[in-house]
């Protein structure tokens, strides 16, 4: 089952201050997300036991400059993920 | 959730913190520095396990996620986290002088994951959360779509 996906003005932020091409990446992952979330996420953890977790680095198939965490949780509809906040450390 | 585990846990990464405090890791040969990488890869599952089964706890009432449960999880993440710029040095200046460090990339992988757990704010992921709670969402296509628009105009 595929699912809709929607940030919150918070995430919007946190995907604003990404630069353009990992933001463009970011967008991507979040619709290969949003075709198969219950296998490509992680269960709820620190930092916050309500949200499920996407995780994964970039570039893509280079050595990591960066790692990218994705928080969200499902709508009560259970129709949409809403991503509450991106997380991004670089080397 | 086990009380004497978490503790276990902690008492584990206090030593590991007070090993790399004593020991510089710049002076470490590859086999020893392979062998604590072991060390630190394995405390690191252990951390893991004990955030999930704590997560887990939480989700199904068993345990709440207060100051504490947050601080003690804060605590372990750090604990593992400190020493890791100086073991990724050592790693990387092993590696150009064409040693295979085993482990190092893993090492390197778990401490950017570590890291990025420590980087959310928590206050900022309460906001968001209560944003979402009160259905101030946007979805993804329209926001795609201002990104492309933006991106055309800046040419």
């Amino acid at each position: 089952m595929s699912y809709a996906v929607s940030l919150t003005p918070e995430a919007e932020r946190d995907l604003a201050r990404l630069p353009p091409m990992l933001a463009s990446h970011v967008l991507d992952q979040l619709e290969v997300l949003a075709k198969d979330p219950v296998r490509l996420s992680r269960p709820p953890s620190f930092p916050h036991p309500l949200y499920q977790k996407y995780q994964f680095f970039w570039p893509p198939d280079a050595p990591p400059e960066a790692h990218i965490t994705i928080l969200f949780r499902y709508s009560q509809d259970e129709t949409t993920l809403e991503v509450v906040g991106i997380g991004v450390v670089y080397h | 959730m086990g009380g004497s585990t978490t503790q276990f846990l902690s008492d584990q990464l206090d030593s590991y913190t007070e090993s790399w405090q004593r020991d510089h890791a710049d002076a470490l040969a590859c086999w020893e520095l392979e062998a604590r990488l072991k060390i630190a890869l394995g405390l690191f599952q252990a951390i893991r396990l004990v955030d999930q089964e704590m997560s887990q706890a939480v989700a199904e009432g068993r345990l709440s996620w207060d100051a504490v449960t947050t601080e003690r999880l804060v605590g372990f993440y750090r604990s593992w986290e400190a020493p890791a710029g100086a073991i990724v040095r050592r790693a990387r200046d092993l590696r150009s002088r064409g040693f295979e460090v085993e482990g190092a990339v893993e090492f390197e992988r778990a401490a950017l994951e570590a890291k990025g757990t420590l980087n959310i704010s928590l206050d900022r992921l309460e906001q968001s959360a209560r944003q979402a709670r009160e259905g101030k969402l946007r979805p993804l296509g329209e926001i795609r779509d201002e990104l492309r628009r933006q991106s055309d105009s800046r040419g």
